[in-house]
């Protein structure tokens, strides 16, 4: 189990009669950038929260770096990292306040604090705002301070749920480097989003989920042979999620 | 009406959905709501009936106390108003979204008047209900008499509720940014906290003593004036009292009064929205943007868990204004406490006896006091998260850890207004038995901890995450639940510790007391607090240790 950042066996989560995820299996290893794709409502937030133990599965299991999620919930939330589809943060507090808040948490050193925020705050050039309060940050500033809050405990593994929404392009540019270098060191990131060319772009595997299912695994390449497409991704992804419709309609 | 129709329809599916444990909750608030407002009744049923007894200014008395609640609720609407349509008219979550659409802005301006009226006044008219029919009853009114009360409260709380939206309006349009607003509506509380406190002082219930004038003629003169006759508060008076003479030309009078001035109500709501609601709507978007001026080099603040909270609350000017409040009523209450046993002078009572008896009733209003507080400042404190669950529950600690940690600000600011009330309410009530000053103000300090647990374990049980303010976590399912709790626990406590005080009292009195028995009072008060303190937070960390996030947002 240890030799996989994330293994999902069997993971499935109800919500009353609805079934959000349903039978997921997933291995993947240290270092890799995972991209997790699909239609509105297709289940990749769920699986997201029940990765970052803020969901308990419905059955199944769900281990981080061999912790399991319902065993070992505290371990499992020292070694990742989350970051939300617009986040909300506290508004009173300033963004340098919020990084050392969670470097606190974290138990960051202070020596290490001293290094680390001024170093990352120049790298997202976020030293214009850093200083004001969140209330009246934009939604790209507020997912920069995000995105930067989970690299001060060095997690081994980073859930991000559409971490590039309202990035301007030079700001995507930056944490999409930010991702790579990262991967390079080991650490797993889990990205789900709907910008496909992030997933072109930075996946070394890309999971396809419609309806709560896993209906395609695999790299780049593999997706297409299984979708019988040539081309690129965008028409890869809409060939596959189109033939599921396809299934649904006819059962 | 299609703004309307999507409020109805929201409220119809939300019916829909509720769950057996939903109804369960709505039909045990609704037996709290109805025996509340049963014993209330009985409260001012058993008043009326003595009052009405007095000879000839028995019928007035009755009279000045109907205008006395309809000015009080005439007042609290045009003020809940002013604070509710901050949130429904101006800074709304839909407002972005109706703003697209290609309605008219007195259309979207009426709605939320409509959504501000009920929110800010539904409360006052579920209270004035019990009070009502306890005059009814008294003076054998008939159904006309709250036929003509449901048809004339709509224009009564219309206009008053317009008179806080034109206020609100005001000050938006002067001070568009938020940071404004709250300074304003903080100068609001300052001066309605010293007014509070400053009528207070002038101790208006001497004005009901009729011995404080010089014969009587000039009392039932006094009494027979209403306040003021250009108040709608009179007009609803004078109409309800009109049904009881039978004089219709005076129904006739006000009925024409409500419907003029509710209408130019509505037309100056419509004028006013036409044509400034969108300009105000649109320089709030545009100061929203405005930031603080940079700072030159970078200071790593400290900042934990513990001193987030405490950091926001000084941030947030809305909190402050809170606090001023609080302050006026500890101090209103001390007043009324030093007051007190003046109350008593002329009866057979000795001064002593009264001084210590009254340490046993600062215990019950201190205790009502410190409920309420908690209601306030520590069972919300869960549900306040709601925007930001997805980062508290992502903390790697555990759950008992952070819930101490987020409620140790609460614990000391509740035992500090604790001890407060216990000891200087007994200094001041001249306690001079050492044995009760003591007994009192541990008991007082000790209630205080017991209700902060009782609120912070139910604010845990019960979060309501979907709330716009704090108002409504307040009037949640779980804040009814705790108030019902409180008050049963100061109710007990009382219950428990009357005879131990009673012994004290007969002991400074000189009085031979076998004191054998009072071990077992102790156990008593040992279990009552055992349950109060550990139950609640049980429970409480065992429900947010089930809870999941089903929104980013909460």
């Amino acid at each position: 189990m240890e030799n996989y950042a994330i293994n999902t066996v069997q993971l499935t989560k109800k919500f009353n009669k609805t079934t959000a995820v349903n039978n997921l299996n997933l291995k993947i290893s240290h270092g890799e950038i995972f991209a997790f794709l699909g239609p509105n409502g297709a289940g990749k937030t769920t699986t997201i929260k029940l990765l970052g133990c803020l969901l308990k599965p419905t059955s199944g299991n769900i281990f981080i770096c061999g912790f399991e999620t319902t065993k070992n919930p505290i371990q499992i939330k020292k070694i990742i990292g989350i970051v939300p589809d617009h986040p909300f943060i506290y508004p009173k507090l300033k963004g340098i306040e919020f990084l050392q808040l969670v470097a606190n948490i974290y138990k960051v050193d202070s020596e290490e604090q001293k290094k680390l925020i001024p170093e990352l705050i120049e790298k997202l050039e976020m030293s214009d705002f850093i200083n004001d309060l969140i209330e009246t940050y934009s939604l790209g500033m507020r997912q920069k301070l995000i995105i930067l809050s989970v690299l001060l405990h060095n997690p081994k593994v980073l859930l991000l749920d559409e971490p590039l929404v309202g990035l301007d392009p030079k700001s995507s540019r930056i944490i999409k480097n930010i991702f790579v270098e990262l991967s390079k060191k080991g650490v797993t990131l889990f990205i789900s989003t709907h910008f496909l060319a992030l997933a072109e772009e930075l996946a070394h595997r890309i999971g396809i989920i419609n309806k709560g299912e896993l209906i395609a695994l695999g790299t780049k390449e593999e997706l297409r042979e299984i979708a019988k497409k040539e081309g690129n991704l965008e028409e890869v992804y809409l060939e596959l999620t189109k033939e599921q419709e396809l299934c649904s309609y006819s059962e | 009406m299609l703004l309307f129709r999507v409020k109805i329809k929201s409220f119809k599916n939300k019916i829909k959905n509720l769950s057996f444990g939903g109804w369960l909750r709505f039909l045990f608030s609704l037996i709290v709501a109805v025996t509340f407002l049963g014993l209330l009744y009985f409260g001012f049923y058993r008043f009326f009936i003595y009052v009405q007894k007095f000879q000839i200014i028995g019928s007035i008395l009755l009279l000045k106390l109907l205008e006395i609640m309809f000015l009080t609720t005439f007042v609290m609407v045009i003020f809940s108003s002013i604070t509710i349509s901050f949130s429904t008219i101006f800074f709304s979550d839909d407002l972005k979204f109706l703003l697209l659409l290609p309605i008219r802005a007195y259309r979207i301006f009426l709605t939320k008047t409509f959504e501000t009226m009920v929110q800010s006044s539904w409360m006052m008219v579920v209270t004035l209900l019990p009070f009502l029919t306890a005059f009814a009853k008294v003076k054998n009114a008939g159904i006309e008499f709250f036929a003509i009360f449901s048809l004339f409260s709509i224009p009564f709380l219309f206009i008053s509720v317009t008179l806080g939206i034109l206020i609100t309006s005001l000050i938006m349009s002067v001070f568009p940014s938020s940071k404004s607003r709250d300074i304003i509506l903080f100068l609001t509380v300052i001066l309605g906290s010293v007014g509070y406190v400053a009528f207070r002082f002038l101790e208006p219930e001497k004005l009901a003593n009729p011995d404080r004038f010089y014969d009587a003629m000039q009392y039932i003169a006094y009494l027979n004036a209403p306040f003021t006759k250009i108040l709608p508060s009179w007009w609803f008076t004078e109409t309800l009292n009109s049904i009881l003479t039978k004089k219709t030309e005076i129904i006739i009078k006000n009925s024409i009064l409500f419907l003029s001035s509710g209408v130019i109500c509505l037309l100056i709501l419509t004028i006013f929205s036409e044509k400034f609601y969108y300009n105000i709507i649109t320089n709030i978007q545009s100061v929203s943007v405005k930031k603080t001026q940079q700072k030159k080099g970078l200071f790593i603040p400290k900042i934990s868990i513990l001193t987030k909270d405490i950091k926001i609350f000084l941030r947030d000017t809305k909190q402050w204004s809170q606090v001023l409040l609080v302050l006026a009523l500890v101090i209103v209450y001390l007043f009324s406490i030093y007051r007190l046993p003046k109350s008593f002078a002329g009866t057979n009572y000795p001064a002593f006896y009264i001084c210590n008896f009254l340490a046993l009733f600062n215990i019950a209003g201190s205790g009502f006091i410190l409920a309420a507080l908690a209601l306030r400042f520590v069972f919300p404190q869960i549900s306040l998260e709601k925007g930001a669950l997805w980062f508290f529950l992502s903390i790697p600690e555990q759950v008992e850890k952070l819930f101490v940690k987020k409620f140790i600000p609460s614990f000391a600011l509740m035992l500090g207004i604790g001890l407060t009330l216990g000891i200087i309410s007994n200094f001041l009530l001249k306690v001079s038995s050492y044995k009760i000053f003591l007994l009192s103000s541990s008991v007082v300090l000790v209630i205080s901890f017991g209700l902060v647990c009782l609120a912070g374990g139910f604010g845990a049980i019960y979060p309501k995450f979907d709330a716009e303010n704090i108002a409504q976590i307040e009037t949640s399912f779980g804040g009814i639940l705790y108030i019902v709790c409180a008050l049963t626990y100061i109710g007990l406590t009382l219950s428990i510790i009357f005879r131990p005080f009673l012994l004290l009292i007969k002991q400074e009195m000189g009085m031979n007391v076998h004191f054998k028995d009072l071990f077992w009072y102790g156990i008593d008060f040992l279990i009552l607090n055992l349950i109060a303190i550990f139950l609640p937070i049980y429970f409480g960390l065992k429900s947010l240790k089930k809870l999941e996030l089903k929104e980013w947002g909460g």
